[in-house]
């Protein structure tokens, strides 16, 4: 699922960048020194702008999750199962790649100054929430392989290894600087679920199968249990890597 | 006029009368999802009910199944709501900082729909003393004033008895009160002023003028269709006497 709306943002972010310079994620993230916030940093304007874009981006983003473990539960098999998560790694790969772009693009027009430090702050706030997100769907699919066969793995394509250095990758999308510049625009929850207790619980359930683990071969809810609220009666709280 | 050149013009006219009417129509089909947009209702006193709509691609069917399962679910629909209302809290914060009004937001809301293949989020909450209210003027200036970037039609509703006098950028359109600025339209420094129409001792409101359209997107009525249709019949009936 992509939201509509920020393919327009993408657009202008292109379309006002005089120079796009491509720059490793490891060598940005070692970049972000202490760079001062410029006078305007404080605009309203440019605040709502990253609150409305960060949003979007964790709506989305639960969208995606939960759909992702819709994907996995229909799975009928060991093998069903791998070809979601490939489908998934890939989904995420080709996310990560973009956002690295983008990151690139969004650095070149802060250097060469045709991007105001405001709408600078504005996009990293949002690129750092979609960060978060591709961040969590790594660990979603690596959640799941933990609970798949090695052979069956392979036999559909998944690469433990490549998850894992995915992982890095996506963490590596976000630095101290943007961390805290997400924080400035959109606070410290910025592109994490709206419901914590999901997450950690589907975390914790991961976490305690062994890797490699043969997950059995029927459909399993992947929908996290929406805790300390009586009204999500509809959600279970089984995880997916089974 | 040869066979060809009335069936030419038939053509033509046909063409044009459909899009003149079938136009204006077609965008607001009940089917349709919405547009994503940001929208400004005015109040006379200076508060504002303000909307967002957000829009979502669901292509997959898990993504649809997982958006309804969303839609359905009042904790997690409840949790994104309060998170949003605090970012905006605090965005209505600085807009307050910035200008030394007093601002409160109130009565947030977010509902979630879906139209077919698209999700819809809809976000509204009540922004005390948004726009300034001044002697019967009223001024919207920020926070969009300030490096508001518009990546989704912005529009602003006047009050009823007051009338549109000035805005800086310009609108594409402003059409019963209402003005629409493109997605992607520059609105650094915007103000928007509209006056009240109220004549003088009893407040009793005159009635509204209706400001020319400005742009040439966004009106709901048929004015650019039945204009086009209008020059281009002038036009096909030129070019059949040309040829006769």
């Amino acid at each position: 699922m992509r939201r509509t709306a920020p393919a327009v943002v993408a657009l202008l972010l292109v379309a006002s960048a005089v120079a796009v310079v491509p720059m490793a994620m490891a060598q940005q993230t070692e970049t972000e020194t202490n760079r001062t916030a410029g006078n305007d940093t404080a605009e309203p304007g440019a605040q709502l702008s990253g609150v409305i874009a960060v949003g979007e981006v964790e709506l989305d983003g639960e969208v995606e999750d939960r759909a992702y473990g819709i994907r996995i539960a229909e799975a009928n098999s060991s093998a069903a199962k791998a070809a979601v998560v490939a489908e998934q790694v890939n989904a995420t790969e080709r996310r990560v790649d973009a956002l690295a772009a983008e990151r690139a693009e969004l650095e070149a027009a802060r250097e060469n100054g045709s991007m105001r430090e405001a709408q600078y702050r504005s996009r990293v706030a949002a690129l750092h929430a979609e960060s978060v997100t591709a961040a969590r769907m790594v660990n979603r699919t690596n959640e799941t392989a933990s609970g798949l066969p090695a052979e069956t793995l392979e036999a559909n394509g998944v690469d433990v290894t490549a998850i894992r250095s995915l992982s890095d990758r996506a963490q590596n999308l976000t630095g101290p600087e943007t961390a805290e510049i997400a924080r400035s625009v959109a606070g410290s929850d910025a592109g994490q679920p709206a419901l914590p207790d999901r997450a950690a619980n589907r975390t914790d359930a991961g976490s305690d199968r062994p890797a490699g683990e043969t997950g059995p071969d029927r459909p399993t809810p992947d929908r996290s249990g929406e805790t300390g609220s009586a009204t999500a009666t509809n959600e279970t709280t089984s995880p997916d890597a089974q | 006029m040869t066979v060809r050149q009335t069936l030419f013009t038939c053509v033509v006219l046909t063409a044009l009368l459909v899009g003149a009417v079938a136009g204006p129509a077609g965008a607001t089909q009940a089917a349709e999802p919405p547009q994503p947009s940001l929208t400004v209702d005015l109040a006379a006193d200076g508060d504002a009910q303000v909307t967002l709509v957000s829009t979502f691609d669901l292509a997959e069917e898990s993504e649809a199944a997982a958006f309804d399962e969303l839609r359905t679910n009042e904790t997690a629909r409840a949790a994104y709501e309060a998170r949003y209302t605090d970012r905006w809290r605090a965005v209505a914060d600085s807009t307050a900082n910035r200008t030394g009004r007093e601002m409160t937001v109130t009565n947030a809301s977010l509902s979630l729909s879906r139209t077919n293949a698209t999700g819809v989020a809809t976000y509204t909450i009540s922004w005390a003393g948004l726009a300034t209210a001044e002697d019967r003027v009223l001024t919207l200036d920020e926070p969009f004033a300030s490096n508001y970037t518009t990546d989704r039609q912005f529009r602003v509703r006047i009050p009823e008895g007051y009338t549109y006098e000035s805005a800086s950028p310009g609108p594409a359109n402003a059409t019963d009160g209402v003005l629409v600025y493109r997605s992607g339209t520059d609105l650094d420094g915007l103000s928007i002023v509209a006056t009240s129409t109220a004549s003088g001792v009893d407040g009793t409101p005159v009635q509204s003028e209706t400001p020319t359209p400005v742009g040439t997107t966004g009106g709901s009525g048929p004015g650019f269709g039945v204009v086009a249709a209008v020059g281009a019949l002038t036009a096909a009936a030129l070019l059949t006497r040309r040829h006769e």
